[in-house]
């Protein structure tokens, strides 16, 4: 054999020898397999662009409701309207912790038609020991809308709202006629409701209402803002007009009547052979919205009713202020129950006074109180944290003359300020935009938070959810309602202050969380922790203090229970 | 299949020898033409499990050719497979990316058989792409896979020049005629494989949530002795157009 050959063995075998006598594939493969056991498999829920997330509070105390109420979705668009699961639950939803998010399927909307073609629907909510609320939600923008539903609690209505009831009003026979005539007095007399003998009363299908009726009446104050606060829909409103036409508008309310007849269980809604005559006196130092001047006798007002399945108002007819015993008084008789509002109309402009957001680019959420009103929203500066940079203001009320309204910037989370702090919009600039910068203060700490939900498991790969969601947040000592903080496949930006221990919410679906969060100085390190559930689980995360900025990260998986875990992930 | 691989390397061996028989019988023969130079310029195609390639090969020495190569391959596998997670249709769908820029070294043990020595930059990256196979409903929203989103779990090298060696048959540029064919089988060594994982929509949270796993995963390669390689199996053809051919 040649030289040659002789090498080109000796390569052959050790190149074999090379390549596979050390081959150790079992061994490897249990090393792969231990590394792949660490991953697991996470699943994320849509992120909803469109909705509205109401917060329930009692009008008197301005606490969120404590109880379970019912909340009925209904109107043009309610097939579109699921709950922050997707789910449509029949279109009957029910809040958690006094709050309740709602979506629109995003199938449904188109961010560039959604301006011209809103997205509208009509929401009753009902709470035993409260009175039935019903209120248009109109979404001209493709984000987040939040509102505040004020509750009136029956036996401790806000000042300026007084119930009135009766288990005994008066009684029906038969034929649903009125036996007994009877005058209801409300606030010494300066409103009544009074029935005369013979009307007949019956129900929403023309049937005779018969035998003992209660009442129950409850009379706004115009002359108090915390009785228009607590008008159910507030008084920013869908109207259809005399003319016709159909149109958002204020109103400016001279008296309010809200009156329910039943006997049992059965409603009264109309009446023949007469009628319910409602009387009210109106102050004399009360403005007239039409000609900007103490209301006289001649004054004329609209009176207006409210359809209940959609919550818009109806003109019913002209009213005029006259003189009974040297007082100012409106008095009608209406043929049919509903809510009923003696007020003056004033237009409103579709697109308000815009905000536009600058400074720091965290930014946060932000409180805008006006008037009697306040709405807290996100403030971002555009092209940060999914912020676009502007809050517009729609149907704003038309401001004329001397007219003014102040906004007023306050964090509700205390970890911004605002420059200006407060800013007049009068007729000359209620459409035009105008500029807020936002500073953090120092202190503050922007926590990268990462949240996941899993089902503790043996097995080899957990599965765990990282669902889209909005946290609600406040300081804990706070009696503001929760700032909503979006979080996206798990993942949220908070802005917090050291020290400070905030109250959390979170609510899915038909899941429902509460916790905290603190974070706290201990030598070069910061410790978050975080607490949830009945029993305060804690939970730690300690990160090293940021040598510069102020951006933190931390991360929690909650174990969860498999049936928390199907109202989240619901099997198919 | 320590014996398969032992016989076929035996089986190379006795092709060679036998060509190496042939070879002495055809040199002695051909005595006279010892004398031509061996510098020669040949164009060549190949096709292998790194992609398809074009070629420069030149004939330095006897003994001595030097490969300058680009190969390339991207080919996607659309719905390779399809399974069920939990009444949850799934699609995979993988992506065989390969090739890139060599230069290599053959040395030639006997007129038709070389080993080969070189580098090449690799353009590696295998894939495998996974999609619901249906609508997921989330609540009572329906949403299309394509809203579900998409996982990719992707291999790349560590280093992406990478050294490579091959034992080769045929030649690489003819040294009698125009036309020369080959067979190479060799590897890369890229030093480790890098596994590694995008997510998008509502599969999102899965990128985050592995990363520190996927970092043990990939800490866990680079103990691996045979993780970075990348097996080669090449065919070639060339033709050479510069240089001298010793059979007329």
């Amino acid at each position: 054999m040649k030289t040659s050959n002789k090498l080109i063995v000796f390569v052959t075998v050790a190149l074999t020898s090379l390549l596979f006598s050390e081959c150790t594939l079992k061994e490897d493969l249990a090393k792969l397999q231990s590394s792949v056991g660490d991953l697991k498999l996470s699943i994320g829920t849509p992120e909803f662009k469109t909705g509205v997330h109401i917060d329930f509070i009692d009008a008197k105390t301005n606490a969120y409701i404590t109880g379970v109420a019912d909340v009925k979705v209904s109107g043009k668009d309610a097939s579109i309207i699921y709950n922050n699961l997707g789910q449509a639950m029949n279109l009957k939803h029910q809040t958690m912790n006094g709050m309740l998010s709602l979506i629109v399927d995003p199938h449904k909307i188109n961010a560039a038609t959604i301006a011209s073609n809103p997205v509208q629907f009509d929401i009753t909510t009902s709470l035993a020991g409260y009175a039935d609320v019903t209120r248009s939600v109109t979404l001209r923008e493709y984000k987040t809308q939040n509102i505040v539903i004020p509750l009136i609690k029956l036996d401790a209505a806000p000042v300026g709202v007084t119930v009135t009831d009766n288990s005994s009003f008066t009684t029906s026979s038969q034929s649903g006629a009125v036996q007994t005539a009877n005058v209801e007095t409300i606030n010494g007399g300066a409103q009544t409701v009074e029935v005369q003998q013979n009307v007949v009363l019956q129900d929403a299908s023309g049937n005779p209402v018969t035998g003992t009726i209660q009442s129950q009446i409850i009379f706004y104050d115009p002359t108090s803002s915390a009785a228009q606060n607590a008008i159910p829909g507030g008084t920013n409103v869908t109207a259809k007009l005399q003319d016709g036409t159909t149109q958002d508008i204020k109103m400016e309310s001279a008296g309010m009547f809200s009156i329910s007849l039943k006997a049992g269980d059965v409603d009264v809604k109309t009446f023949t052979n007469g009628g319910l005559k409602i009387r009210t006196i109106v102050s004399p130092t009360l403005i007239n919205a039409k000609t900007r001047l103490a209301v006289k006798v001649g004054d004329d007002i609209a009176l207006w009713s409210k359809q209940e399945a959609t919550g818009n108002w109806v003109f019913e007819k002209t009213d005029y202020i006259k003189s009974e015993n040297g007082v100012l008084v409106l008095e009608e008789t209406l043929t049919h129950l509903s809510d009923w509002n003696w007020a003056w109309p004033e237009s409103t402009i579709v697109d308000g006074p815009k905000i536009v957001w600058v400074g720091d680019t965290i930014g946060e959420s932000v409180k805008i109180s006006f008037g009697t009103n306040s709405i807290t929203t996100f403030a971002k500066p555009n092209g940060t944290n999914d912020g676009d940079g502007v809050y517009q203001l729609h149907d704003f009320p038309v401001l004329t003359g001397y007219q003014t309204i102040t906004f007023e910037f306050t964090s509700p989370m205390d970890v911004s300020t605002f420059t200006p702090s407060s800013y007049e919009i009068n007729s000359g600039n209620q459409t035009s935009p105008f500029s807020v910068t936002i500073n953090n203060n120092p202190n503050v700490l922007d926590l990268n938070l990462t949240l996941s939900a899993s089902v503790p498991s043996t097995g080899t790969v957990t599965t765990s959810i990282s669902p889209s969601f909005i946290l609600n947040i406040k300081p804990k000592s706070s009696t503001d309602p929760y700032t909503g903080i979006p979080f996206k496949n798990g993942v949220g930006d908070l802005n917090l202050n050291l020290g400070t221990e905030y109250s959390l919410n979170i609510s899915i679906g038909k899941m429902n969380l509460n916790g905290t969060i603190i974070i706290e100085e201990v030598g070069s390190k910061l410790n978050v922790t975080a607490t949830y559930g009945l029993d305060s689980t804690p939970f730690y995360y300690s990160v090293d203090k940021p040598s510069s900025g102020n951006k933190i990260k931390a991360a929690f998986d909650i174990p969860i229970t498999q049936e928390q875990m199907n109202l989240l992930n619901p099997p198919s | 299949m320590r014996k398969i691989i032992i016989i076929f390397f035996v089986s190379i061996y006795s092709l060679s020898s036998m060509a190496q028989i042939k070879d002495s019988s055809e040199s002695t023969d051909n005595s006279l033409l010892k004398k031509l130079p061996y510098f020669g310029v040949a164009l060549g195609v190949s096709a292998s499990t790194n992609g398809l390639g074009i070629n420069v090969n030149t004939e330095l020495t006897k003994n001595v050719v030097i490969r300058l190569g680009y190969e390339s391959v991207n080919a996607t596998f659309n719905n390779a497979y399809t399974g069920k997670i939990a009444n949850q249709s799934f699609i995979i769908t993988p992506t065989w990316q390969s090739g890139g820029i060599s230069a290599i070294v053959d040395f030639y043990l006997l007129k038709g058989l070389y080993l080969s020595g070189g580098v090449v930059y690799s353009n590696m990256n295998i894939s495998a792409t996974v999609n619901s196979g249906s609508a997921v409903k989330i609540g009572d929203i329906p949403f299309l896979p394509d809203e579900v989103g998409q996982l990719k779990l992707t291999i790349t090298p560590l280093n992406r020049l990478a050294p490579y060696g091959a034992l080769g048959f045929g030649r690489n540029i003819s040294r009698d005629k125009r036309l020369a064919f080959s067979f190479e089988l060799g590897t890369y060594y890229m030093r480790s494989y890098v596994i590694g994982l995008s997510v998008t929509n509502l599969l999102a949270a899965n990128g985050p949530a592995n990363q520190e796993s996927l970092d043990k995963l990939n800490a866990t390669l680079k103990t691996i002795s045979w993780s970075g390689f990348y097996p080669v199996i090449k065919l070639g053809i060339s033709y050479k157009i510069y240089g001298e051919t010793r059979k007329k």
